[in-house]
């Protein structure tokens, strides 16, 4: 099985907690492998509370969803892509909060699921349209 | 916890190709349910763009504390 492999931003990763969404389609499709810098994993955890009061659910709901929606995602420790992280910087400028993901994706050599226009005129960035095209190309 | 069992006769000769067979559908399967869950789930869930956007940013903040 051929896999699109990218990394995940916070703000798609996010959106998933939206009813109708397609992303929550998209994050189960067995050929799409999701990546993600570690630290996303532990500040998430740091703001559950946050994310659970404002999506108005049961807390054990939210947890079940949760640990849906985690599993799916692969976590990389800082040390893996440590070494991208000035060329990310260089790249960014002053866009500094993003380095973790673009070095991630520097170092894996894949695009960054984002809405982020700066992204996009990098040349670094895939769409949720693109990814759900390519899906379906493949499929 | 639910529990389903279900029994199928296959020769004794394709045990292989049965087990191959085996692991892809109840992979598939499992996905799929794991996905009807999470969908039940989510209809149910007030969370808006604006809140995405706005913790989306919070939680970059923080990361990049560290």
């Amino acid at each position: 099985m051929e896999f699109l492999k990218v990394v995940i931003d916070s703000n798609i990763l996010l959106r998933t907690l939206i009813s109708r969404g397609d992303i929550l389609r998209l994050i189960f499709n067995r050929k799409l492998k999701l990546f993600a810098p570690e630290k996303l994993k532990e500040e998430f955890e740091n703001h559950k509370k946050e994310v659970l009061l404002k999506s108005k659910l049961s807390e054990d709901r939210f947890n079940l969803l949760l640990s849906l929606i985690l599993k799916r995602i692969i976590f990389v420790s800082l040390d893996k892509y440590n070494s991208f992280i000035l060329k990310a910087l260089k790249l960014l400028k002053e866009h500094k909060k993003d380095k973790d993901f673009l070095a991630l994706c520097l170092f894996m050599n894949v695009k960054f699921w984002t809405y982020e226009k700066r992204f996009f005129d990098l040349g670094l960035a895939i769409s949720t349209k693109q990814i759900s095209e390519q899906l379906k190309k493949e499929s | 916890m639910a529990e389903i069992i279900i029994k199928i006769d296959i020769p004794k000769e394709f045990k292989k190709e049965f087990e191959l067979a085996l692991a892809k559908v109840t992979g598939e399967m499992v996905n799929r349910l794991e996905l009807a869950i999470a969908e039940e789930i989510v209809s149910k869930s007030k969370f808006t763009e604006k809140d995405a956007d706005e913790l989306s940013e919070k939680i970059k903040s923080s990361m990049n504390e560290k």
